[in-house]
């Protein structure tokens, strides 16, 4: 993604490189924010990503390669690298014996929002309330929940009217409503023209919010584009089904291959896996009924963009890729949630049982 | 997060908060708006506070405990604590050069940077617009400053609990000769006021612990324990030149204003080791902060 | 803004021009290089320098503590605190009429006699007391000392005033201190 002359991306990096000790943490890495996206930066942990933000805030210095934010750097222009951005690395701490409301002050002086001619009491009443936390503003920071903490950080960030909003892992502990709050708040901050940076390990988070992804794995991009283009590398979906009789479904569906030649089937431990569109799967279903073979569950495998995510941050042997047997279970270790999971359950337990 | 952050925007719309143009932040000014958040967060703290009260309190106790006492000879002055309220104050600023005062030094300065990490804060800090640099300084010069205000309060407390329950007495000089009540209370004053220059070099050693340690109880106990083992060290026969270089042992350099004739070559010596100590402290402390990984929190 | 590649930032000691960067990427290869040192190498090294330099100091200059500064020192000390106990006591005296004369040894003949140490003796004569007193001192690091008078000379450890108080005897038991930087 390249951008006109004239206005620099929100942040570049070409050949960036951290090293920890022997570990490169983040290694010759070249990345661009366009301005006014919402950019996902997706990767298991350990890919980088923190670190990466890490570098972007200045905490941590880079070994080799450059990194611009708004064209500045931090070795040319300093702190004032800083200005256009604001955000949050892991989960964001505060003074635990000052209120919310005296850490946002504390943090206003140390912006100097009152010299840019500001009237920094109101503005932070502004932002507790955009966060939903003006009635527990004068509470000690020590009294806070998680989610609290989580919210005063956006409250934080936003203080400083950034054109760049950096938010690693934000749904990260929270419960359900949270993470549904959370995604709220950034989709409507990326509608008022803010870019935002976002880190997560979770593909779901990114699809729902992100335009523009960048999978990251072992310190280097693994996949940067579109959405879109994610989408299109994205193989069929997967469906796992349970039947009461799974030697006979297997027969029935290879007899009808004619018909069913956009789906292909794989046994798995337990289990057929259906990989094809969602009508074929369909038409399978229709087909095993008719043929006396009763279907008992019907879950969605891994998904797409899962799969995908997978395929470009793991080792090639544990890939699910299509045309082979999927293996759930060898890809349960580095998954996250969701049912499809726990369906892959029995299955590896029975792949693990089976040499003996 | 219970509580749907949609409502609160819903009331109060994010476009007032957002949709402003973004504008430069100030590059000038980062020192004092770092001093000045630095000032709320240690007077939000008990510590700071409690230090300086009991500088103002303990003294006026202890010198109204000797009152009843047969007088500690194993001090300086401690055999005249009875005779002249000076000797009180010079009992106790020899009692608390041991281990008292590098106390005072690190309570607030061991914490200063150890305390970002051990809360988790440093990356809160120091991603508004000040550089490292001006946190460090402003760290140093509010801590310098606690230490300051602490030695003071001492002095004077000491002073005048010792001028107001002993007396205005003339004092025994440190070579047998009587020195007058007003000349008595300058050289008082100016022994505390020596007391600064090891003081503010402890307070360096604390700055440069707290930000290589990175733990509170170590930046805090660490300086009262080196302060102990340079007191043993300058106390022990034969160091030569080593005791000269220790700054503790410009705690003693007063010594010399009672003596008769009075000698300030101590002083001058104390003046300079504690100079170079506190400058290679805070060098060594702050090249230290500027350059590491803030990977924590 | 400068674009290094990483072999560029690694062999760029002739360094390009104006190059933040490269001069930042330098100083953090350097220090990595430095950190692999540690702890134990580093911490050794530094350990090892700084006992060096407290080694050296400890040997260097002259001793702080003679017999001739003790001496003078004990004698100016008492003449003062003599002539405060006679005046106290009643019978008016100005240091200068108080003529001691001290002898101090350290530990004994085979001792040298400098440096500090609780086995200083002094031996010392005044007006009036042509026998001499021994002096017990207890001469500290920084060139103070505690000397202790004989009791059946210089009396007990108060004395009665001329108003019928009994106050701290000055000469019982006294401390003095010696200019460490002064010659002889």
């Amino acid at each position: 993604m390249t951008d006109a002359p004239a206005a620099p991306p929100a942040v570049r990096a070409r050949g960036l490189t951290k090293r920890f000790g022997q570990r490169a943490a983040v290694d010759d890495l070249d990345l661009d924010v366009a301005e006014g996206t919402v950019y996902g930066l997706l990767g298991p942990n350990g890919a980088g990503k923190t670190t990466f933000m890490r570098m972007l805030f200045g905490l941590v210095g880079a070994d080799a390669g450059t990194l611009e934010v708004f064209g500045r750097t931090w070795a040319h222009d300093g702190v004032a690298t800083l200005a256009p951005v604001a955000g949050f690395i892991e989960s964001p701490r505060f003074y635990p014996y000052l209120t919310g409301r005296a850490n946002l002050r504390l943090l206003a002086t140390l912006d100097r929002v009152d010299r840019r001619g500001d009237d920094a009491d109101a503005r932070i009443g502004g932002v507790l309330d955009t966060v939903d936390l003006l009635d527990r503003a004068d509470e000690k920071v020590s009294g806070y929940s998680y989610g609290m903490r989580q919210r005063l950080g956006v409250a934080a960030a936003l203080l400083r009217e950034p054109r760049l909003l950096v938010l690693d892992e934000p749904a990260n502990g929270l419960d359900p409503a949270g993470i549904r709050d959370m995604r709220a708040l950034v989709t409507r901050l990326a509608r008022s023209g803010l870019t935002v940076l976002l880190s997560s390990h979770d593909m779901d988070e990114v699809e729902q919010i992100c335009d523009h992804v960048t999978i990251m794995s072992k310190g280097r991009v693994a996949f940067t584009g579109s959405l879109h283009r994610l989408r299109a590398l994205a193989p069929a979906p997967t469906h796992l089904i349970t039947t009461s009789d799974d030697l006979a479904a297997l027969r029935v569906l290879s007899k009808a291959a004619s018909r069913l030649d956009d789906v292909s089937v794989t046994t798995t431990h337990g289990a057929l896996a259906l990989r094809g569109p969602q009508a074929a799967i369909d038409r399978c279903v229709i087909t095993l009924a008719d043929a006396g073979v009763a279907v008992r569950t019907l879950v969605p495998g891994t998904s797409p963009l899962e799969a995908v995510f997978f395929s470009l941050t793991e080792p090639e042997d544990v890939v699910p890729t299509h045309s082979h047997q999927p293996e759930p279970g060898a890809a349960m270790s580095t998954r996250t949630s969701t049912a499809p999971k726990a369906a892959g359950a029995p299955a590896a337990a029975a792949t693990s049982r089976s040499p003996r | 997060m219970s509580a749907p952050l949609t409502s609160g925007a819903a009331q109060a719309p994010a476009t007032g908060v957002l949709a402003r143009a973004p504008r430069a932040v100030p590059t000038r000014g980062g020192f004092p708006a770092a001093l000045r958040a630095e000032a709320t967060k240690l007077t939000a703290q008990l510590r700071a506070k409690l230090l300086l009260a009991a500088c103002l309190v303990v003294p006026p106790v202890v010198v109204a405990g000797l009152a009843g006492q047969r007088p500690p000879s194993d001090t300086i002055y401690g055999r005249w604590v009875h005779e002249s309220g000076y000797a009180d104050s010079l009992l106790l600023l020899g009692f608390a050069a041991q281990w008292v005062l590098p106390l005072v030094a690190s309570l607030v300065a061991g914490d200063t940077f150890a305390g970002e990490e051990a809360h988790g804060t440093w990356k809160t800090l120091l991603t508004r617009s000040v550089s490292r640099s001006h946190v460090f300084w402003a760290k140093c010069v509010l801590s310098a400053v606690v230490s300051l205000l602490a030695l003071l309060l001492m002095a004077v407390s000491a002073t005048v609990a010792g001028m107001l329950l002993v007396g205005t007495q003339p004092l025994v000089g440190l070579s047998g000769q009587t020195v007058g009540s007003t000349a008595a209370l300058e050289l008082v004053a100016a022994s505390w006021a020596l007391a600064a220059a090891p003081l503010l070099a402890m307070t360096a050693i604390a700055l440069l612990l707290s930000a290589r340690v990175r733990n509170p109880a170590v930046g805090v106990v660490g300086p009262v324990v080196i302060g102990l083992l340079m007191t043993l060290l300058g106390a022990v026969g034969g160091t030569h030149l080593l005791r000269r270089a220790l700054p503790t042992t410009a705690f003693e350099s007063w010594h010399g204003l009672f003596a008769a004739p009075a000698f300030t070559g101590p002083v001058w010596q104390g003046l300079l080791t504690c100079a170079v100590w506190t400058v290679v402290c805070l060098l060594l402390a702050r090249v230290h902060l500027v350059r590491r990984d803030i990977t924590g929190g | 803004m400068t674009m290094i590649t990483k072999t560029a930032s690694r062999s760029t000691a002739a360094g390009g021009p104006g190059t933040g960067w490269v001069k930042r990427a330098d100083k953090a290869t350097r220090r990595r290089r430095w950190q692999g040192l540690r702890p134990s190498a580093g911490a050794a090294v530094t350990g090892v320098i700084v006992l060096a330099g407290a080694a050296v100091l400890s040997v260097s200059g002259g001793q702080d503590v003679t017999q001739v500064k003790v001496q003078d020192s004990l004698q100016t000390s008492f003449a003062n605190l003599w002539a405060l106990q006679q005046t106290e006591t009643g019978h008016p005296m100005r240091p200068t009429q108080v003529h001691p004369a001290a002898t101090c040894d350290k530990g004994g003949p085979d001792v040298p006699d400098v440096g500090p140490g609780g086995d200083w003796i002094c031996q010392m004569t005044w007006t009036g007391q042509t026998e001499p007193g021994k002096f017990e001192l207890n001469v500290h690091a920084n060139s103070c000392y505690t000397a202790s008078g004989p009791g059946s000379k210089v009396g007990s450890f108060t004395v009665t005033d001329t108003d019928g108080r009994e106050v701290t005897n000055p000469v019982y038991a006294f401390d003095v201190c010696m200019d460490a930087d002064a010659s002889a």
